[in-house]
């Protein structure tokens, strides 16, 4: 797992980042919820713990290679870590959503298995099933009365769903004898998953998860993950989770839900109470990512806005970017002051550092980012990983001196404004010939109105000679019996003496032709065709079709000559369409 | 009064005066009496040489083989500017004129060899075979191509003059007087380079590697059988023994082959320091910089030569052309009227002449241009000239004139794709939406490098609610022309359109 030879090509320092270390064949398939730096040990070296949801697995990176792989029971949702007692010498726990289960790992090992609380359901619904299940009512009455209660409004279950799409009798029979003696159940999944701290701010407080499900509930766990302290239900389903606060004391979630909208939860007044407040943020488009810093929310959405709005709903800033976001991360700096900046990468390979709306610093990845994750790396306090599309392991740190602050540079008007734009000079010749206008202008007005009646006549004199013999590429309306327009490509294909004369033929017209002969038309001295003539049966609106005419160059020299399709209109003697084709020089064969 | 004139002498004259056809009938009767005499069989040689002899400043078009199978190693990534493929950054409006992906003007300009130009990302066999006009396809290789045209003329001329096989190409190189007829023969006439190449080392042998004159026609054998390096190196051995202006010219073409134009630009200049009242080396400089589409230093040298050359038909069209594309009509006219005072009379002439007059404003001399231009056209030109037409109607702004112009220009020439577009467009004007999208359908297929009726296409597609149309057509259109202001506007419409959530 040498790095010395991929690092060759990137630069050491590159603005306030330090490049540590790139891996491009990592093959690492993750989100940015699956990636955690996370002190496993208590050693204070942390490690980077990757879950991912392609070969579903967790990789542990110590230093700059993997020690570990543990093989994981479902598709990773999010993996969050989280400490479930207050002694000193804890180590923390690594939950694992997937499906509708949280997986909770100790020391790297599966511990306990937390089971989202079942949905519940329709009493129509689960009378029906309960019926089915006795053996009172068969398959086919079941159907129906499950349709009568879908039509009738009711919320179906994961089992009526499935029975209600199968067609085939004998299939509905099968899933119901599947089901008898079977509990009636209804799981739901988890969307989401993010921690939430109980009473302090360290980094190895007890905290509790906060797990997002499909049927439009926050639940929040305790800390050992055992059972539910709170919930909230929303109007739609969340994706994006944004937790900041304190369990005992105050804390607020911000939601990015499936419907494009923001909401907030709060604590309520009472512990195990939650508000669902009452501002609810509207966005343009579909929100990509979502962080918090202090007061304000950024969110980046579909139409490459990174947008900020207060907590209280008032929308402070919106900066437009020059693809679309990927992901986001909060770089935080905790030196003399702490600061909070920015990290947002784009679909063009760009990761730009944000200080506000400000922004600080670009830098350009060979791959896109699709996941990346601030915190402790080893022994190194500000680092950052980035997960590259192509599967790729970044790791760059920011330099101890790096300066998040804004520069003032950015403000003020571009500096081409400043440059004279080159007009060129009219010439002394332009002046004369103006002169000259002005002193023969009648005369000139005079002439060049005979000259335009000439000319009209002349080209609609040519206008009607070419529709009377039907030359045009595109025919025309008045061909005979309301015929719209067909077109006709022609493009030779081939070496010689034996060509290909590939023929598009397209209606483009509204309504079908049928039963229109097409020939060929060629100088029988220098060319052979086997078959001159045939009839196209059907051409269907906007529909091409392709014809493929051999033709072969008799001619000893391999002289070249044009050659003519025409597609004839069976109602008049005019030509539909005819098209030409200068045939090349022909090879000769070598006899 | 021929009867009394020695035949011998007659034909040198005939020669000298080129008339050549004359000038090897009477050498035939002469050889016909006594086979053996050598001097007027060099002058019936080089006569039949100096009919077939083809201008070698020309850029010939290359053939499919030339393009698919060239083993020369080129530039892979070259600098901007230094490479015929990749001319400087094209900053110019594709909304003036059309100029394909390496710089050179898509439609209305004619060079033979010019467009050309291998893609750097590798050709494929289909492109290859698609020649400069839509419409029509590459010969398979160049050198074949001039083989068949030799042989045509062979069969159609005297029959088999010298049989080539026969020769003993040794006993001619030691007799210089022959061997310098025949090796043009071969060339030219034979178009058989490998024997050339057998005559030319052997008499390079015998002149001691001395001879500038064998050295160039090494070069030129190597030349035509693709071996450019060895062309090369041949050459400057014989520039370094004599300069001469022709070998200068051979070893331009071997570097323009070699894609390296800079050293064939620096090459020229050095040139036109030994000879400069050569117009031939400033054109060669003019033309290599209009390849490279530097119009600036391209326009200065074309001005440069005129001032030595009075009548070069090429330096003044070029000058008049690029003053009308850069927004001084008034001068191309002046240009084009000198070409009609030298006598030139040609479609193409009139047609340019009365659309720099009507850009001008010179508006009774336009029309009746136009006029004589179409009296003069043949079918492949007809078409432009009725395009140029309608293009004019549609600045008076009599649509049914333009109409019907664009009409008969399609019907002449089938691949006439800006006639299609513009076409689309007054479909448009009378509410036809299904003929208006037939036509940019045309129009697009024909001419990809034409942004449009891609931009044309997709606002109509948009009118009538086929979103997802319109946005590939939008994209496509940006493509080609990046800094559209219109289509930038669509596509920020139909992206808020396909994204928004209300």
């Amino acid at each position: 797992m040498s790095s010395t030879s991929a690092q060759s090509t990137i630069p050491r320092k590159d603005g306030p980042w330090l490049h540590a270390w790139h891996d491009p064949v990592a093959s690492i398939r993750a989100k940015s919820e699956c990636v955690r730096l996370v002190d496993l040990n208590g050693d204070s070296s942390n490690i980077l713990l990757v879950a991912d949801e392609r070969d579903k697995k967790m990789r542990v990176y110590k230093g700059t290679s993997v020690v570990s792989e543990h093989q994981l029971l479902d598709q990773p949702v999010s993996m969050c870590v989280f400490y479930t007692s207050d002694s000193s010498s804890s180590t923390p726990a690594i939950g694992i959503a997937g499906g509708p289960y949280v997986f909770i790992y100790r020391h790297l090992r599966p511990y306990f298995k937390f089971t989202l609380p079942f949905v519940e359901l329709d009493p129509q619904d689960e009378s029906i099933w309960a019926e089915m299940d006795s053996g009172n009512v068969d398959a086919e009455a079941g159907w129906q009365m499950l349709q009568q209660a879908r039509d009738s409004g009711a919320v179906m279950s994961s089992w009526s769903l499935d029975l209600l799409s199968m067609e085939d009798g004998n299939a509905r029979a099968q899933y119901v004898a599947g089901k008898r003696g079977v509990e009636h159940k209804q799981h739901t999944v988890v969307t989401c998953m993010e921690t939430l701290k109980k009473d302090t701010d360290a980094e190895d407080a007890v905290s509790s998860l906060v797990i997002g499900t499909e049927n439009n509930q926050i639940l929040i766990l305790d800390p050992s993950g055992a059972k539910v302290i709170c919930h909230a239900t929303l109007p739609s389903t969340p994706s994006i989770l944004a937790v900041t606060g304190m369990y005992d004391i105050e804390w607020r979630i911000v939601v990015a839900c499936r419907d494009g909208k923001l909401y907030t939860i709060k604590s309520g007044e009472m512990k195990g109470q939650a508000v669902v407040q009452g501002n609810v943020i509207e966005l343009e488009t579909q929100p990509n990512a979502l962080t918090r810093i202090e007061k304000s929310i950024y969110v980046t959405t579909m139409d490459a806005q990174l947008s900020c709005y207060h907590i209280k709903g008032r929308k402070l800033f919106s900066v437009a970017l020059p693809a679309p976001a990927t992901c986001m991360g909060v770089a935080k700096i905790s030196r003399s002051r702490v600061v909070e900046a920015l990290i947002v990468s784009l679909a063009n390979g760009e990761v730009r550092l944000y200080n506000g709306k400000h922004l600080i610093h670009i830098m350009q990845f060979d791959d896109v980012v699709v996941a990346m994750r601030w915190g402790q790396m080893g022994r190194e306090q500000n680092s950052c990983a980035f997960i590259g599309r192509s599967g790729s392991l970044t790791l760059k740190m920011m330099s101890r001196q790096a300066s998040l602050e804004k520069t003032g540079a950015d403000s003020g008007p571009p500096a081409e404004q400043d440059v004279p734009l080159r007009v060129p000079k009219k010439t002394k010749l332009y002046v004369e010939q103006s002169e000259r206008e002005v002193e023969n202008a009648i005369h000139m007005h005079r002439v060049f109105q005979r000259d335009l009646c000439k000319l009209r006549l002349t080209t609609a004199r040519s206008y009607v000679k070419i529709i009377t013999s039907g030359e045009a590429g595109v025919s025309m309306g008045g061909g005979g019996g309301g015929v719209t327009n067909v077109r006709l490509n022609a493009q030779v294909m081939g070496l010689g003496p034996f060509f290909k004369i590939k023929l598009d033929v397209t209606n483009g017209g509204g309504t079908p032709l049928n039963n229109m002969p097409v020939c060929v038309s060629y100088n029988p001295e220098i060319y052979r065709c086997e078959q001159p003539s045939w009839t196209v049966p059907l051409l269907l609106p906007n529909i091409t079709c392709t014809y493929e005419v051999s033709v072969r160059c008799i001619h000893p020299e391999g002289a070249a000559d044009a050659v003519r399709i025409i597609l004839v209109n069976p109602k008049s003697s005019v030509p539909l369409v005819s098209g030409l084709v200068n045939m090349p020089v022909s090879e000769l064969l070598e006899d | 009064m021929p009867s009394q004139i020695d035949p011998t002498w007659l034909a040198l004259s005939r020669l000298r005066r080129r008339r050549f056809t004359e000038c090897i009938d009477g050498c035939t009767s002469i050889l016909q009496t006594s086979p053996y005499d050598k001097a007027v069989w060099s002058l019936k040689t080089l006569a039949l040489s100096a009919e077939a002899y083809t201008d070698e400043t020309e850029m010939e078009e290359e053939g499919v083989g030339e393009l698919l199978l060239d083993d020369n190693a080129v530039a892979s990534m070259p600098r901007p500017g230094t490479s015929l493929s990749a001319p400087r950054i094209n900053t110019s409006d594709q909304g003036i004129r059309p100029m394909s992906s390496s710089g050179r003007p898509n439609t209305g300009f004619s060079r033979p060899g010019s467009s050309s130009t291998r893609p750097i990302s590798g050709m494929t066999v289909d492109a290859a075979f698609r020649g400069s006009k839509p419409g029509t396809s590459r010969p398979m290789t160049t050198l074949g191509r001039e083989v068949r045209l030799g042989t045509a003329s062979m069969n159609s001329g005297s029959g088999k003059f010298i049989e080539i096989d026969k020769l003993n190409l040794r006993k001619y190189a030691s007799r210089p007087a022959l061997a310098i007829a025949l090796i043009d023969y071969l060339l030219f006439v034979e178009v058989n380079p490998r024997k050339g190449l057998e005559l030319c080392s052997e008499a390079t042998q015998r002149a001691n590697y001395k001879s500038w004159f064998w050295k160039r026609k090494l070069g030129q054998c190597y030349y035509k059988l693709g071996l450019y390096r060895d062309a090369e190196k041949q050459l400057r051995s014989s520039l370094k023994e004599t300069p001469m202006i022709m070998t200068y010219f051979d070893l331009v073409k071997v570097y323009l082959k070699l894609d390296i134009p800079n050293t064939a630009l620096s090459l020229l200049l050095s040139a036109g320091e030994q000879f400069p009242m050569e117009p031939r080396i400033l054109l060669g400089i003019a033309r290599i910089y209009d390849m490279l589409g530097d119009v600036e230093n391209s326009s200065a040298a074309y001005k440069k030569v005129l001032q030595i050359d009075a009548s070069s038909i090429e330096a003044i069209s070029c000058l008049a052309s690029n003053s009308f594309y850069t927004d001084n009509p008034e001068i191309s006219l002046r240009y084009y009227r000198r070409l009609l005072q030298m006598g030139l009379s040609s479609t193409e002439l009139w047609s340019n002449l009365g659309l720099s007059c009507f850009h001008s404003s010179q508006f009774d001399m336009a029309l009746s241009c136009f006029s004589r231009a179409l009296q003069l056209s043949n079918e492949t030109n007809e078409g432009d000239v009725w395009y140029n037409i309608g293009l004019t109607g549609v600045s008076i702004g009599d649509l049914a004139l333009a109409y019907q112009a664009f009409k008969v220009a399609v019907s002449i020439d089938k691949n006439c794709a800006e006639a299609y577009a513009n076409l689309g467009v007054l479909d448009l004007r009378k509410n036809d939406w299904e003929s208006a999208q037939a036509m940019f359908e045309q129009a697009k297929s024909l001419a990809p490098f034409l942004f449009e009726p891609l931009y044309n296409l997709a606002l109509l597609q948009w009118k009538r609610g086929n979103l997802e149309g319109a946005y590939e057509n939008v994209k496509q259109s940006l493509i080609i022309y990046p800094d559209h202001e219109e289509s930038l506007a669509l596509e920020k419409e139909l992206m808020g359109s396909l994204m928004g959530l209300r």
